[in-house]
């Protein structure tokens, strides 16, 4: 579209009978100019310039080193023991957590005072502690048994012999998962309008498929960003099993650290930048899964990143053109 | 199945007995009696708070009454004679079919937000095990067409303007093919220029003979489709009749002061 000056002068006079187009563009509000905000923004990179500048060039980061730590087999053994780890510990611990909402919220006051002590007590108590204590826990209890309740046992396992380090570290991470995704699930299906409650009921749709079909999808579109809040720092709490001597990407950063001291902050960037990546792989899953349960929430779904890359290339193509025909 | 109040003649499409209903001291219902013919259309007016809505809520039982029951089609509902006559509660399995027999409009729409309108028609009978699921869709784009949204079947309750999200909300209840429909002021929450497509889907169920209870403060619109009307003041029954009687010649003081408020 192309802009004459002389088009904002003759409207201000008389607008006289012009071709549609022009008189538009002549109406639209010219923005306001703000310097302020070009200054801040060129200190702002200017600062942003300085550190990465330092992070390539600086020689205490030997970079070289990274490139040589980041593929090494025994740091890639403990990327996937920290993936194994988070995984398990968060589905447990999704599972656990829903459970323990469900609790929450049953009519049974054994059951809302089990479920309230329960996330109360893993709440409280630090991760590190809880996992040092099932560690030692084989010490208290020589065998697990399944069996009649304070009667006569069918299974019995020797302790010793299930409880791998694998597996106290996943028990450790899901029992302190459960409490805090507890309050999550339980924060989403509050957020859920009473009006559906009502509604599913006065249809006569049965309990589990109202469960299932009707509250939980609403409620997981404000489950989702506060799970994955939790998700991303679970991964990261996966560094603590390295206490209970179970070898992850931090433990074994770690081990190879006090093998190779003069390669600790080489070894730790490359700590640094798989959490990086993993917490990144997260949030792109966020974003599609977020978007996925926004149907019906919003009348428009927000666009992805791509859709918004072709539309803003597409403006900006548009601009170019507009420019040139001046 | 309990056998109707009346043997001998056909049962009431529905009945409430000395139904009372209170909340702490709050009485909301005082002793509510009321009788529905099977195609009959009852219209309920009262002021706020007089307990019309909680009167259809007990209908079907969302909300449980203190004392007294209700039956719908001869069958009691949310509880059961025991032994000795004595009223106990049913399991909740029961109540929900005994719901899906009963169709429920709200005031305030409550749309499955994230189904469409196709979904938010089909899911009860699908749920309920009653249609497989491309019959149950058939059946929720016939009835979409029957209250003007054929068009609209795909669109998010969202999509919909407020008018259009009542009619669907009638759509689904009409899916479980009820035999009585309760509306609780399904046109107190529609800007006004959207009450009118909203009251001529209901007109129309009302001229196909559906039995309907419909709480609305329209007092036009209970004249037009009212068999009867049924004043209600501080959880009683004031009086009630056709609306020539009760609307034009009311014969309670109360009734009086309440329509001179309203028209």
């Amino acid at each position: 579209m192309s802009q004459s000056p002389g088009a904002a002068v003759s409207l201000a006079a008389a607008p006289p009978a012009q071709e549609p187009p022009k008189r538009l563009e002549a109406q639209r509000v010219q923005p306001l100019r703000r310097p302020g905000r070009w200054i801040a923004t060129a200190l702002v990179l200017v600062v942003a310039a300085q550190i990465v500048h330092g992070l390539a060039t600086n020689p205490f980061y030997q970079w070289d080193r990274f490139r040589y730590w980041f593929l090494r087999p025994t740091l890639l053994d403990g990327l996937l023991v920290t993936l194994e780890v988070t995984a398990l510990s968060a589905v447990s611990g999704l599972v656990g957590g829903v459970l323990l909402a469900l609790a929450r919220q049953s009519g049974s006051p054994v059951l809302r005072a089990v479920s309230w002590t329960y996330t109360w007590l893993f709440r409280s108590v630090p991760l590190i502690v809880v996992l040092i204590f099932l560690y030692n826990f084989s010490a208290l209890y020589r065998t697990l048994s399944l069996g009649i309740p304070f009667g006569p046992a069918f299974v019995t396992f020797d302790e010793s012999r299930i409880a791998t380090d694998m597996t106290v570290a996943v028990i450790g991470l899901g029992l302190n998962e459960a409490a805090y995704a507890a309050e999550v699930v339980r924060g989403g299906l509050l957020s859920v309008d009473q009006g559906q409650h009502e509604a599913a009921a006065a249809l006569g749709l049965p309990r589990g498929y109202r469960f299932t079909r009707i509250v939980l999808p609403q409620a997981l579109r404000s489950i989702t960003p506060n799970y994955v809040n939790q998700l991303i720092g679970l991964v990261k709490s996966t560094s603590l099993v390295f206490y209970v001597s179970l070898l992850d990407l931090f433990g074994s950063v770690q081990s190879m650290g006090s093998t190779y001291p003069g390669d600790i902050v080489p070894l730790l960037l490359v700590a640094t930048v798989w959490y990086l990546i993993l917490t990144s792989a997260v949030s792109v899953v966020q974003f599609y899964v977020e978007r996925y349960f926004a149907r019906g929430a919003t009348r428009a779904l927000p666009p992805t990143p791509l859709q918004k890359a072709r539309a803003g290339l597409g403006g900006f193509r548009a601009r170019l053109r507009g420019e040139a025909a001046v | 199945m309990t056998a109707p109040t009346t043997p001998e003649t056909v049962p009431a499409a529905l009945e409430v007995r000395d139904v009372h209903k209170w909340y702490g001291t709050h009485r909301v219902l005082d002793g509510i009696d009321l009788t529905v013919r099977p195609g009959e259309v009852t219209v309920v007016i009262g002021p706020s708070g007089s307990g019309k809505s909680t009167l259809l809520r007990v209908v079907n039982h969302l909300e449980k009454p203190e004392i007294g029951h209700v039956s719908v089609g001869g069958e009691l509902i949310g509880v059961r004679r025991g032994t000795g006559g004595r009223l106990k509660e049913l399991g909740e399995r029961a109540i929900l079919a005994q719901r899906s027999r009963i169709g429920f409009v709200f005031q305030d729409f409550n749309l499955f937000p994230h189904l469409t309108a196709l979904d938010n028609v089909a899911a009860a009978p699908v749920a309920t095990g009653r249609l497989g699921r491309p019959e149950a869709r058939g059946l929720a784009r016939e009835l979409l067409t029957r209250v003007g949204l054929g068009d609209r079947t795909g669109a998010y309750p969202r999509q919909l303007s407020g008018g259009q999200q009542q009619r669907v909300a009638i759509a689904r209840a009409l899916a479980l093919r009820p035999g009585i429909i309760l509306f609780d002021e399904p046109t107190s929450a529609l800007d006004p220029e959207l009450v009118g497509e909203v009251l001529s889907v209901i007109k129309d169920l009302a001229t196909s003979g559906t039995t309907l209870v419909i709480v609305t403060h329209e007092i036009g619109f209970a004249r037009e489709v009212a068999d009867r009307i049924v004043f209600i003041d501080g959880g009683r029954i004031v009086e009630q009749g056709p609306p020539a009687e009760v609307l034009d010649r009311p014969r309670h003081e109360r009734t009086r002061d309440f329509l001179a408020r309203v028209l």
